[in-house]
């Protein structure tokens, strides 16, 4: 039993590290996909200490000691302002998203072991008010894609693994938005919804020559991802107009989600401490556009101009073994955007953006532990001019990100 | 253990919330008015400045018009109160006593689908707007429907007799019959007018199908001389301002709904037409596809002809009359609903004359001047806002209303824009300009 006081001690210093570490590279590519690694900034392909190495280095599965498995959630919140030339301050709808994630290492032995990764690499997910101005653009979307990946991981030396396995992504594409037209009861609107499966590969390589250092390497492929069947319904549509609009029809679309090549390397400083580090390459030039077909109505078709560019990000992250039972870590990061200018519409307010993480492992016994870590993104300001849509303003974003990840090894 | 208890997790995670939940909000943006003075400001104008839109003076239109979204602009630069003649709530006061229109969804007479018709949404409008407001209240827009350059200093345009004078003018005329509306302009001392005049001038005209009409053209030399006249008045007492031209026909819905060869034919449809004509007038003939329809001509010896390219068919014409009986093939159509050649050089010639008294005037006397003749060219070929695509076609294109020549709200917003960005410009000042589509569009049934 620890007295109170070294429990307010622990408590306050808990808070201190907490306020004082992720992402990957911009875009709607998702941060905060398991705790630790979250809380070093992202610097997690060279160090891959626990089970969601299944997601960033399957190389790194066999260097475990133990058999994991990991189950977690993030809180996303954030927070986006657009200055309007016409109106003025506009917020987006506040922003609240919470993905979960799912990692497992089962160690077969000294050479083989198989993991499993769940979660959501891809996530966007926009709202603003149904009568702003840029509502015959955007009211809500939603781009997510959830990646199942089985993997399987060889130990080739004491000193070299590799791994790699299929990547099953599961997509969900959601779009609203106002359509210029008017009837008596009001604005027509128009919605859509579609989901779809596409499929990748990731293939990682863990070095580590000695027990100060280690490195890795890591490549997720590209994900081509077709809605084939989505629903598209329209609201408020004039009598008059009906044949344009039906009140429901069906649409499809595809785009490609990019590949990630990710570079990674950890440095034990001492025996507390480790400092990691990883830059990360997106090939977000593949997402060039949004070509939206309906179904036996080609005068509804519609395109959303992307012509996102490649996009890297520099991560560093360091580990601080405070004792058995706590570990403290903290990072940061810089994420390039890959939406330039003259095509970044409200859907996505994307820019160069700044993360800096903290959190820690508490350990409960020999094979419990839970990882907690806060993240603060700051998304720089950006003035834009829209070409498609002719739409102009400024853009800034807060996000603040809190997680837990539950972790039991055997 | 750290954490034992939920509470103290629960409220180490709201603590950490609330200390960083940051807000994003931007600061309000810095306007000014630069060279310019919109603490009393004064319109001048016809239909388009009153806020006359689907055939009819209503209060909605009225209170979206070009010079009140231009009030709502100035406000954020300081700008005065802006007193508009506004009318009852309702269907409004429009030509003969009409009732505004509205698009219905009707049977098409000859075939099976249905065609969009803008009919007035009543029997009649609203006679009880035709009191008078009395003379407490100096109202800033002074724009009137059916304003020649010569009614703005004409006693009797301020006529309360029936039919005598303009109906809006004596309801809100400072002194009915004796005042005029440069007049009563003065009286309000203003540091900024606004002036778009010239209009009715020579599309009364044009609307009535040229010679076949009601109205003739303001001479260019007459008009010169008042509009000359109304320019040195009005900065008499050294108002700052802006001044807009004439636009031009082949851009407003009324004269370009039906393309001169809008007449489409099907192979046995101009065969039929064609073994008619070869005993009505062989020199008329069809083919399939694409076709200009057949016109009234006095001096032809069948009475018609073919229109040519650059002649105007007016949408006044009856689309049932088109459709099912044969006007523009069987029938010619009637001279009040078309512009010939002679016609349209007139109109065009005097559009060109006025426009050059419109640009020296602002040159000579220091206002800006707003290009609406190049605006109409702009939107003609579309003009993209916060991704809606504006144009000028009829009804689909957002910026006319359903009678096809005065702005829809949206469209006043649009115009209203343009007018901010000379003022900006002229003036070097800085005045935010509206967001088009938080007015209202046109409904369709």
């Amino acid at each position: 039993m620890v007295s109170n006081t070294q429990n307010s001690i622990r408590y306050i210093f808990f808070l201190a590290v907490f306020f004082a570490s992720h992402s990957f590279g911009g875009g709607f590519q998702s941060s905060m996909l398991s705790m630790r690694a979250t809380s070093m900034g992202g610097a997690f392909t060279g160090f891959a200490s626990d089970a969601s190495a299944a997601f960033y280095n399957p190389g790194a599965m066999t260097f475990r000691e133990y058999s994991q498995i990991s189950v977690g959630a993030s809180f996303i919140l954030t927070s986006t302002s657009y200055l309007s030339p016409y109106s003025g301050n506009t917020n987006m709808e506040n922003g609240f998203s919470m993905p979960l994630h799912l990692y497992g290492i089962g160690k077969l032995n000294d050479q083989f072991a198989i993991g499993i990764s769940l979660n959501t690499p891809f996530n966007l997910h926009t709202t603003w008010d149904d009568n702003w101005s840029g509502r015959y653009i955007t009211r809500e979307t939603k781009m997510k894609a959830v990646y199942l990946q089985p993997s399987i991981s060889y130990q080739f030396s004491e000193t070299f693994g590799m791994g790699g396995g299929p990547v099953i992504a599961f997509g969900k594409t959601f779009l609203r938005k106002a359509v210029p037209v008017t009837s008596v009861a009001g604005e027509t609107g128009m919605e859509l919804d579609g989901n779809s499966t596409g499929y990748g590969f990731n293939i990682g390589l863990f070095l580590k020559p000695n027990d100060e250092f280690s490195m890795g390497l890591d490549y997720r492929s590209g994900v081509k991802m077709n809605v084939n069947d989505g629903d598209a319904t329209f609201s408020n549509v004039p009598a008059s107009l009906s044949d344009i609009y039906p009140s429901s029809t069906g649409f499809t679309t595809e785009y490609s989600l990019p590949s990630v090549i990710s570079l990674g390397a950890a440095y034990k400083v001492s025996r507390e401490l480790t400092l990691c580090m990883d830059v990360n390459f997106s090939t977000w030039k593949s997402f060039d556009s949004l070509e939206f077909k309906f179904d036996n109505n080609s005068q509804l078709d519609f395109g959303m101009s992307k012509f996102y560019n490649n996009a890297f990000a520099i991560r560093v992250g360091g580990q601080y073994e405070v004792n058995d039972r706590f570990e403290a870590r903290a990072g940061f990061a810089f994420d390039s955007s890959p939406v330039p200018d003259e095509y970044l519409a409200p859907d996505n307010p994307d820019n160069d953006r700044f993360m800096f993480s903290l959190g820690g492992t508490i350990k409960f016994g020999e094979n419990a532990s839970v990882d907690l870590a806060y993240m603060l993104q700051n998304i720089k300001e950006r003035e834009v001019m829209n070409e498609q849509y002719n739409f102009s303003g400024n853009y800034k974003s807060l996000i603040n990100i809190f997680g837990i990840t539950l972790n039991y090894q055997f | 253990m750290l954490f034992q208890k939920p509470s103290l997790l629960l409220l180490t995670a709201l603590s950490m919330l609330t200390f960083s939940s940051c807000q994003t909000d931007f600061e309000d943006i810095k306007y000014y008015d630069g060279n310019a003075d919109f603490s009393r400001v004064v319109v001048v104008g016809g239909s388009h400045l009153a806020g006359y839109s689907d055939r009819a003076l209503y209060l909605e239109a009225q209170s979206n018009s070009i010079p009140a979204i231009l009030a709502s602009r100035f406000s954020f630069v300081g700008g005065g109160v802006f007193n508009q003649p506004l009318v009852y709530p309702g269907v409004g006061i429009g030509i003969a006593g009409n009732a505004r229109y509205e698009l219905h969804q009707i049977m098409d007479p000859c075939q099976t689908g249905t065609i969009l018709l803008a009919e007035p949404s009543a029997i009649t409008g609203d006679n009880t707007n035709y009191n008078w407001l009395g003379d407490l209240i100096k109202y800033n827009n002074l724009a009137v429907p059916n304003t020649h350059i010569s009614d703005l200093t004409r006693q009797s345009f301020g006529d309360p007799s029936p039919f005598l004078g303009n109906p809006l003018y004596a309801r809100f005329a400072s002194q009915p019959g004796t005042s005029t509306i440069s007049g009563d302009a003065l009286m309000l001392n203003p540091t900024f007018v606004t002036v778009w005049i010239g209009m009715e001038d020579v599309y009364n005209y044009a609307r009535g199908g040229g010679e076949e009409a009601n109205d003739s053209i303001t001479p260019p030399s007459i008009f010169s001389t008042l509009y000359t006249n109304l320019i040195n008045e009005l900065t008499s007492l050294n108002a700052n301002g802006v001044l807009m031209n004439i636009p031009s026909l082949s851009n407003i819905p009324v004269f370009t709904e039906f393309p001169y060869n809008g007449l489409v034919l099907t192979p046995a449809e101009a065969a039929n037409l064609n073994a008619l004509y070869a005993i009505v007038d062989p020199t008329i003939s069809f083919t399939a596809g694409a076709n200009p329809y057949v016109i009234a001509d006095a001096d032809s010896p069948s009475g018609r002809r073919l229109i040519h390219a650059g002649e105007y068919i007016l949408n006044t014409v009856s689309r049932d009359s088109i459709n099912c009986q044969g006007w523009g093939t069987t029938v010619p159509i009637d001279g009040k609903y078309v512009l010939v050649e002679n016609e349209v050089t007139a109109i065009v010639d005097a559009i060109t004359a006025y426009n050059l008294t419109i640009a020296s005037c602002a040159t000579n006397k220091g206002l800006a001047f707003c290009n609406m003749n190049a605006f109409y060219k702009t939107l003609g070929n579309g003009v993209l806002f916060n991704g809606v695509n504006y144009s000028s076609e009829y009804l689909y294109g957002g910026v006319f209303s359903t009678d096809g020549y005065h702005p829809s709200q949206r469209g006043n917003a649009l115009m209203a824009n343009e007018i901010v960005t000379t003022i900006n410009r002229y003036y070097s000042a800085k005045i935010p300009m509206a967001d088009v589509n938080a007015y209202s569009g046109i409904v369709f049934p």
